[in-house]
């Protein structure tokens, strides 16, 4: 009899541990949407009156690098860069790193750019795998292009590589394949810029999925919902993210990421911190971890900036494989991060970063999907043993379930209300998928993470996942 | 006979206005607000001349010259029109074989004379 | 164990299950909220814009209307549609919406259009009392409605509108400020003073480089000297200032500059080092070496860079420093370049000019100069000044300073009385022109209040040419110009001596060794004529360098001697597309020209005693409109 109590009571603890990380996490969303709202009415409001298309001709406009680095990208290297040179900016430079290729990207590059092998002399002391040759192009209009032949080092090794030849203020870190609009540099200056009382060490931008959209010539011509149901899934997943979530952070200053398809940093900053860690596969993350520490420690005031506007584009893996080792490296990097930076965690001398920020991302970020997956199990394991206090358990997945339809319709509002790119059918079957996502994409999600987890902690040797391209040239 | 232009531009104001500008000069225009309208169009007429602004959606002004003057194999006058900035863009113009530009804030007055001289310099 | 169980049982909370229900269904109701607000969002916007579109396409061609018509040539009909039309845009303009729309179409327009259309599409909007509107928002207490007045009245050019914008100029809230600031630049040309003046706020980056643009795009204009801001109290003014400073060529402001380069914001440091590189302020050589030390990497690579530009082969030493010591490779690497352009074969050069160096000291220690290679040049404080960046020596006229740098060893000084003793042994030279020099010397010398005049005389040249007779020199210095004294010594050398004399050169030599350097440009050997054609820009480099420092204490007008363009075209007919120019020539370099200026000195002395050492610069008159074209 004693016994039966005791579980229960074990049983009724456990509950009240889920229930009060619930409610925690039902008030930081509601925090957080009310944030990104707020947040968004006033840059929209704010930028109802700018116009941005003179600026570059500027002679105060600073100059960028928009660093690419490039493995086995032969397929598609030629058009991505073509995309890449017809940008809307003056003083702006495109380095392509390709990282080892084992196929023919530096090929393709020589052939199709008329490139030519350049004398340049580099930094004896640099830490980064040897560079093999740094390539210009003989013809005059492709003189914004720099190819970097170096050996195979990983991308924090080929975008501190680029970082270190670069000779402009702003280094810009995109993947190759990532369709940038033409405006995107005079809106990344123009967040540079913008603040008079703190630097600007970083700006990041919103990622939105390109799949089944119509981009021809490395323009997008066409806005289309993805046809494939992952691609849904993740959609959606990207429009809370970055609508809501990033938004809420940027606007408290405590944005701890930065996507690694486009993300801007000032170099003097991103070189002082030390650059990308060659020995985290999150390196995106943790470089703007070590940024603001950076900045943090040496009492300089500055901020990390985010651009709501629709401006990089990019292809989600569409097949289940791929997408869960995607995620299982970003839990990786996730975990590597947070350890490397632990010291942070609670720590009032960071401030918002270390009271918040880092806590959010160790608890939501990387505890939460764990905590899904053992509650999970223990699920089943009370159930075997009899104790599944099941009106508890049907109430609280309820009140969880209504409340990520209920947060996912929000970000569907404002997606529609900010950018307005889809049909109403299509937002209709976005909403569908929003119900849908807790049984379906939700667990994959879950199972990655847990997976991510346990490789890392059992140190099990993995790299980075591999997305097969299918190629913006064919996407139509 | 009237001379007949194609204005692409894909600002509807800017284009209503320049279109008026030239028709009370005595041209035919005609309008359309992008590259792919430009392709038909070219399909089934043959304008005196044609003035193209060079950011225009699903085909810029130096895809178009390079469509007219190696698809078409035609040495129909171009006449770009440009926005600050983009000099390299008129150069590049200009190599692939534009016959004038003008830049953009555009003075009316300034495209009438660029029309007209173009076109009297065009052999018949 | 019974006790912990009752315990337990009585911490443990009961979890409200029916609490969590009433979540599930309030949360389920909000997202229902939302697929209905989220729909009526998305018809209402693209109605909206739908709607919008339609009455712009109406709206436009009765706007071009408007804009094209021409009493003159207008007919009796179409003056009498103008006229309906008229009326007919009047009762819409009733419609407040109507306004609203139309006042956008008319903003959209103006950013797409210029010229004269431009001026009656601004005259259009105030004839319909559009402005009225704009002016009301102003008093709206909400700050986008506040801010989308100011900028309608900044693009449609409603001056009237200017003193009520500058209220914000200084307002508390951001972005009214900002664009107040940008619409009294852009109304009227004094704005720009008044913001200068009375602006207590940052000045980000991006609004530095908006109110650069207007500026830009103002036609006719005339820009205040901003040098009056450079020590203004807030410091994004100063930064400020001193970018347009540079964008426009002010360089009256060089000493401001020079005490810029070491201010605590290190922004304007950088700008005003660049500012050295453009405006070749050879005064602030010692202060960017000194600050080297403390600067950061990118500030380190602008220094070498200004130092590379204002072309001293003296500094040739630091940069050798520099490049030694534990640096980041970029600095070494750029310091390395810099040495390279400085002296074209580095540090085999740097070497060999050292030693030459020593033998000359050695040789200064046992005997006096032969006074007959002497130029004798007086100077009064104001060029002391001048070209003391130059001129490190001393004052000290009894003990010749031991000399580095090599061509520090140019000059040396001297007392007035000793320039009378060396000029009384030139005397006997028959010509008139160095007679009067003398003349002009004595009057000098019985002025007594005349600070001491000094006289610099060729060292280097003097070891050079040593071994020649003194009567080579003398003639040499009779003709007026062309002949390099090297040319002698060129002409007898193998290939490698050649080489090696054309560093020479370019270490000491001027005007003169220009000329015989150009005639090399075309030397058979490939490795000659590479040579002389790096070895030109060095002396180019200095000469000019040389020229705007004698400039810079100028008034206006004589700075602009150095961008003559009759001069400049001059050069590049007969040469390179150099941008650099060599201009009025440093008397204490070329000797050879000294009589030709005397006749300049002796005008000069007539009119003022002060400033007596114009004539350097009185070779050349420029017209305004040359001075603009540079601006622009």
């Amino acid at each position: 009899m004693f016994q039966s109590d005791f579980f229960t009571i074990i049983v009724d603890y456990i509950n009240i541990i889920f229930l009060m990380f619930t409610i925690v996490l039902f008030s930081g969303y509601t925090v957080m949407g009310y944030l990104a709202t707020k947040h968004t009415l006033h840059y929209r409001r704010k930028n109802s009156f700018g116009d941005l298309s003179k600026v570059m001709a500027s002679p105060l406009a600073p100059s960028i690098t928009i660093i690419a680095p490039a493995y086995n990208e032969g397929m598609n290297i030629v058009e991505n860069v073509r995309s890449l040179l017809s940008l809307n900016y003056v003083d702006y430079e495109v380095m392509v790193v390709n990282d080892g290729s084992k196929d023919d990207t530096l090929e393709k590059m020589i052939a199709a750019y008329d490139l030519v092998k350049i004398e340049q002399k580099i930094d004896p002391n640099w830490q980064s795998k040897p560079i093999r040759g740094i390539y210009k192009s003989k013809q005059k209009a492709f003189h914004k292009l720099t190819v970097i032949d170096k050996e195979n080092g990983g991308k924090s090794d080929a975008l501190n590589t680029g970082m270190q030849l670069s000779n402009n203020r702003y280094v810009g870190c995109i993947d190759v394949d990532c369709l940038l609009l033409p405006d995107a540099l005079l809106h990344v200056v123009k967040s540079f810029f913008q603040r008079s009382g703190k630097r600007v060490i970083a700006v990041g931008g919103v990622i939105r999925v390109a799949n089944s959209c119509i981009i021809d010539g490395g323009e997008l011509e066409e806005v289309r919902l993805p046809k494939n149901w992952l691609a849904k899934f993740q959609l959606l997943e990207y429009t809370r993210s970055f609508i809501l979530g990033r938004m809420a952070w940027g606007s408290i200053d405590s944005l701890l990421i930065i996507s690694g398809a486009f993300g801007f940093f000032d170099r003097e900053i991103a070189l002082a911190a030390g650059g990308y860690d060659t020995n985290t596969v999150g390196e995106d993350m943790e470089i703007v971890f070590r940024m603001r520490r950076y900045m943090h420690e040496r009492d300089l005031p500055y901020t990390v900036e985010y651009i709501p506007d629709p401006l990089c584009w990019t292809e989600v893996p569409e097949e289940v494989k791929i997408f869960i080792n995607q995620r299982d490296r970003w839990s990786r990097g996730n975990l590597e991060t947070l350890t490397k930076h632990k010291d942070m965690f609670f720590n009032p001398k960071y401030g918002r970063l270390g009271m918040l920020s880092y806590p959010y991302w160790f608890f939501y970020e990387w505890l939460a999907p764990l905590l899904e997956f053992f509650g999970f199990l223990s699920i089943i394991l009370f159930y075997y043993l009899g104790i599944l206090n099941f009106q508890f358990f049907i109430a609280i997945t309820a009140a969880v379930f209504s409340f990520s339809v209920m947060f996912s319709f929000f970000a569907i509002f404002w997606e529609v209300y900010a950018y307005n790119q889809y049909k109403t059918k299509d937002i209709l079957v976005l909403m569908l998928f929003a119900i849908l996502e807790p049984f379906v994409f939700h667990p994959l999600v879950t199972f990655s993470a847990v997976r991510g987890n346990y490789k890392k902690l059992f140190k099990i040797k993995s790299g980075w996942g591999t997305i097969t391209r299918k190629g913006f040239s064919k996407a139509t | 006979m009237e001379k007949r232009l194609l204005l692409a531009e894909d600002d509807e104001l800017l284009s209503s206005l320049l279109k008026y500008r030239l028709t009370k000069s005595g041209y035919i225009v005609d309008v359309v607000i992008n590259g792919k309208q430009v392709k038909e169009y070219l399909v089934e007429n043959t304008p005196d001349l044609i003035i193209s602004d060079i950011m225009m959606p699903y085909m810029s002004g130096i895809e178009l010259i390079d469509y007219v003057r190696n698809t078409l194999n035609s040495s129909l006058p171009i006449i770009i029109i440009s926005s600050a900035g983009n000099e390299e863009n008129v150069l590049n113009a200009f190599e692939m074989g534009a016959n004038d530009f003008l830049s953009k804030p555009v003075s009316p007055p300034e495209l009438l004379i660029r029309v007209a001289r173009v076109l009297k310099n065009v052999p018949v | 164990m019974i006790i912990l169980n009752h315990i337990f049982t009585s911490i443990a909370p009961k979890i409200g299950v029916n609490f969590l229900w009433v979540l599930a269904i309030v949360f389920a109701i909000v997202a229902l909220l939302y697929i209905g607000i989220t729909f009526y969002a998305k018809s209402n916007i693209t109605l909206g814009v739908k709607r919008n579109k339609i009455k712009k396409r109406e709206l436009g061609p009765i706007v071009s209307e408007f804009l094209f018509f021409d009493e003159k040539t207008a007919s009796l009909e179409d003056k009498n549609n103008y006229v309906c039309l008229k009326i007919k845009i009047r009762q819409m303009l009733k419609n407040k919406r109507n306004r609203k729309i139309l006042a956008e179409v008319l903003v959209e327009l103006s950013q797409d259009l210029s010229g004269e259309t431009l001026k009656s599409l601004h005259k259009l909007y105030k004839d319909l009392g559009l402005d009225n509107d704009a002016l009301e928002k102003l008093k709206s207490w909400r700050w986008h409605t506040i801010s989308q007045g100011i900028v309608e009245l900044t693009q449609m050019k409603v001056t009237d509108s200017y003193n009520k914008i500058t209220k914000f100029v200084n307002g508390s809230r951001g972005v009214i400020r900002k664009q107040s600031v940008i619409a009294i630049v852009s109304l009227k040309d004094e704005g720009i003073n008044y913001f200068l003046d009375t602006t207590q706020h940052k000045i980000s980056e991006w609004q530095q480089l908006k109110l650069l643009e207007i500026l830009q795009n103002k036609k006719n204009y005339n820009p205040p000297s901003f040098k009056n801001w450079l020590f203004s109290k807030n410091v994004d003014t100063v930064l400020f200032a001193l970018r347009l400073v540079k964008h426009y060529d002010q360089s009256d402001a060089n000493s401001s500059i020079v005490q810029l380069i070491r201010h605590k914001n290190s922004q304007i440091r950088q700008v005003a080092i660049q500012c050295v590189s453009e405006f070749n302020v050879v005064e602030a050589r010692e202060s960017l070496k000194k600050i080297f030390n403390t600067s950061t990497n990118d500030t380190k690579l602008l220094i070498i860079e200004a130092l590379e530009s204002l072309g001293f082969a003296e500094d040739v030493q630091f940069l050798n420093t520099i490049e030694n010591r534990k640096e980041v490779f970029a600095v070494k690497n750029k310091a390395l370049v810099a040495i390279n352009s400085l002296l074209p074969e580095n540090h085999l050069e740097i070497e060999g000019l050292e030693d030459i160096s020593a033998v000359l000291i050695q040789k200064e220690d046992k005997k006096p100069l032969n006074p007959l290679e002497v130029t004798v040049t007086p100077r009064t404080e104001i060029e002391k000044d001048l070209t003391s960046a130059i001129d490190q020596l001393t004052d000290d006229t009894d003990n010749v300073p031991i000399v580095n740098d090599i061509a520090e060893t140019d000059l040396l000084t001297f007392t007035i009385d000793d320039t009378i003793d060396v000029v009384t042994e030139v005397a006997p030279i028959d010509d008139d022109k160095h007679l009067e020099f003398i003349k002009f010397l004595e009057t000098k010398k019985e002025t007594p209040k005349e600070a001491p005049n000094t006289v610099y005389f060729n060292v280097s040249e003097s070891s050079s040419t040593s071994k020649k007779e003194p009567e080579n020199l003398i003639n040499n210095s009779k003709e007026a110009l062309p002949d390099s004294v090297f040319k002698s010594l060129y002409d007898g050398c193998d290939t490698e001596a050649k080489l090696i004399l054309l560093d020479e050169i370019g270490a000491l030599g001027d005007e003169k060794e220009l000329q015989f350097v150009l005639s090399l440009l075309n030397a058979p050997e490939i490795e000659i004529s590479k040579k002389a054609a790096s070895v030109k820009i060095i002396i180019e480099n200095r000469l000019s360098v040389i020229a705007e420092q004698d400039a810079l204490e100028e008034n206006a007008t004589s700075k602009l001697i150095n961008k003559n363009p009759n001069l400049q075209e001059e050069l590049n007919a007969r040469y390179t597309n150099t941008t650099k120019t060599i201009t009025p020539i440093k008397p204490t370099l070329v000797k050879e020209l000294k009589p030709l200026e005397l006749c300049f000195l002796e005008e000069e002395e007539e009119k003022t005693e002060e400033d007596v050492f114009g004539f350097f610069d009185i070779n050349f008159i420029l017209s305004e409109e040359f001075y603009k074209d540079n601006c622009n």
